[in-house]
């Protein structure tokens, strides 16, 4: 751990070279007053057997001031690099080239990273369903049987919505919800919305959905349609969320019969207007002899499964793959949190090693030809766990690599971590 | 500029031959990668001093692939210039 000066690195180059120390010092100076001046000059030097200088230019940025947090600005300036040679490193490194990066499996260490996934991986998961029901239904547009089957899969995503439905008007029989709803639902809608309609195309298609959803299945329709028709109906009608589920509970009546005229009309027409038209007629048609009561409970029904749809889908999806997980990270966590403390009291460990130290195995006296690596291998039969042994023995690099013969060393006990 | 513009311009200004200059630079290299390797630092007054660094394990993660690796711990060299070095540049 010396400091070696510039004399001292020319006395020993004087006795390798048989030089007179004086010239050796000359010789010493002038490489590194080369290496500079030309560093200045080119911006780059490559030495052979040392590494690579070069200049980079560091682009002027604002900052903060320590003490006073002032808004300062730091000049754009240049700084020197240095490389080093791969030699040279590789020499430098070498009481760790033995080491090699090693693939982890689950461990401890890594809960905070699992924690973030399930967060990331839902939101994707919510959204695919909503882009690929458009990108879908265009082409059994013109077939009946093959569109009907999708509501079904609906269906099965949607199954836990029917009970809140019944729930919620005995619940609250009061107006007020109903003026709440069309303002709140709008707004998560579109959020979702825009990431389906980022091609220009889709957008009829999104209308086309909502309909022959509303005639065969009041429920799945009232979770799916809020997205679509916020676009569509924004001119002309200042109720949005409602006529949806009103086309929803009349029309069945109609049954399959209006739904292919429905589909014909999507397949051939394709056209925004029209078919956004066509809603806005049949909404007024049905608009006049609803009751009250079914409207609240169509928009209960409507409000109840835009909310629970989200975290019923994320569960169904999420909890196969998270988890699993959580729990047996959860389970290793409380062993090795445990046993951690009480061994990090009691003897060094490394930290996020592979191994824990629990005792002193034995203590060996060094022999000739004998150094740390060849002990690791006898004792552990993989000379990596060499680190172990200087932990265990609080060594640095340096006195690890010079023990004296006699020396002392423990061989720490290995128990395998989880 | 690379190695043999350097020989070369070394020699020139030592007054050694490019035979030697290089046996000289070897040898100096050498002699500079035994005591960095013994974990002395260099000290060059005006230039920078070279340093060998310990770098602790630690675990990192493929972000592509979310596999998580342990890298072993290493040594590295690293090179501070001198401030009369960084005024000047």
């Amino acid at each position: 751990m010396d400091k070696i000066t510039l004399s001292e690195l020319a006395d020993a180059l004087a006795k390798r070279k048989s030089l007179t120390k004086k010239d050796a010092e000359a010789f010493v100076r002038v490489v590194f007053d080369t290496i500079r001046e030309n560093l200045l000059e080119d911006e780059l030097v490559k030495v052979k057997g040392l590494g690579t200088f070069k200049l980079v230019q560091v682009d002027s940025r604002e900052s903060v001031h320590v003490n006073t947090g002032e808004r300062i600005v730091i000049d754009s300036h240049s700084k020197i690099t240095f490389t080093p040679d791969k030699s040279l490193a590789d020499c430098v490194n070498r009481p760790f080239a033995a080491f090699e990066t090693v693939i982890l499996n689950d461990e401890t260490r890594t809960e905070d990273m699992e924690r973030i996934d399930p967060v990331e991986e839902p939101e994707p998961v919510v959204e695919e369903p909503a882009v690929e029901e458009p990108v879908a239904e265009p082409e059994p547009a013109v077939e009946e049987p093959v569109a009907e089957p999708e509501p079904v899969v609906e269906e099965s995503v949607a199954e836990p919505e029917p009970e809140p439905v019944v729930e919620v008007p005995v619940a609250e029989p009061e107006l007020e919800p109903v003026v709440e709803e069309p303002v709140e639902e709008p707004e998560p809608e579109p959020v979702v919305v825009p990431v389906m309609e980022t091609v220009v195309e889709p957008e009829p298609e999104a209308i086309v959905e909502p309909e022959p959803e509303a005639i065969v299945e009041p429920e799945p329709e009232a979770f799916v349609e809020p997205e679509p028709e916020p676009i569509i109906d924004p001119e002309p009608e200042p109720v949005e969320p409602e006529p949806a589920p009103v086309v929803g509970n009349e029309t069945p009546a109609k049954g399959n019969g209006s739904s292919s005229r429905i589909w014909l009309w999507a397949a051939i027409l394709l056209i925004v207007a029209g078919v956004g038209y066509w809603l806005k007629v049949n909404d007024k048609l049905n608009f006049g002899p609803k009751n009250p009561k079914t409207e609240l409970v169509a928009e209960k029904a409507e409000e109840v499964p835009v909310q629970q749809p989200e975290p019923a889908v994320v569960e169904e999806d999420s909890t196969v793959v998270t988890e699993p997980e959580q729990k047996d990270t959860t389970a290793v966590a409380i062993v090795t949190k445990a046993d951690a403390e009480k061994l990090a009291a009691d003897y060094p460990q490394i930290e996020n090693g592979e191994y824990w130290i629990t005792g002193i195995k034995t203590e060996h006296v060094l022999e000739k030809g004998e150094d740390l690596s060849i002990l690791a291998k006898k004792y552990y039969d993989d000379k990596r766990l060499i680190s172990y042994i200087i932990r265990m023995n609080h060594y640095t690099n340096a006195q690890a690599s010079n023990l004296f013969v006699g020396a002392k060393v423990k061989i720490p006990e290995l128990v395998k971590r989880n | 500029m690379n190695n043999k513009e350097f020989i070369s311009q070394l020699a020139t200004r030592t007054g050694f031959t490019v035979k030697d200059t290089t046996a000289l630079m070897a040898a100096l290299t050498t002699e500079m990668a035994a005591q960095l390797e013994e974990e002395n630092s260099i000290n060059i007054f005006g230039f920078g001093s070279f340093e060998v660094k310990k770098k602790l394990e630690r675990v990192v993660i493929n972000p592509s692939t979310k596999q998580r690796m342990l890298v072993p711990p290493k040594m590295t060299l690293s090179f501070k210039p001198s401030t009369t070095l960084k005024e000047k540049k």
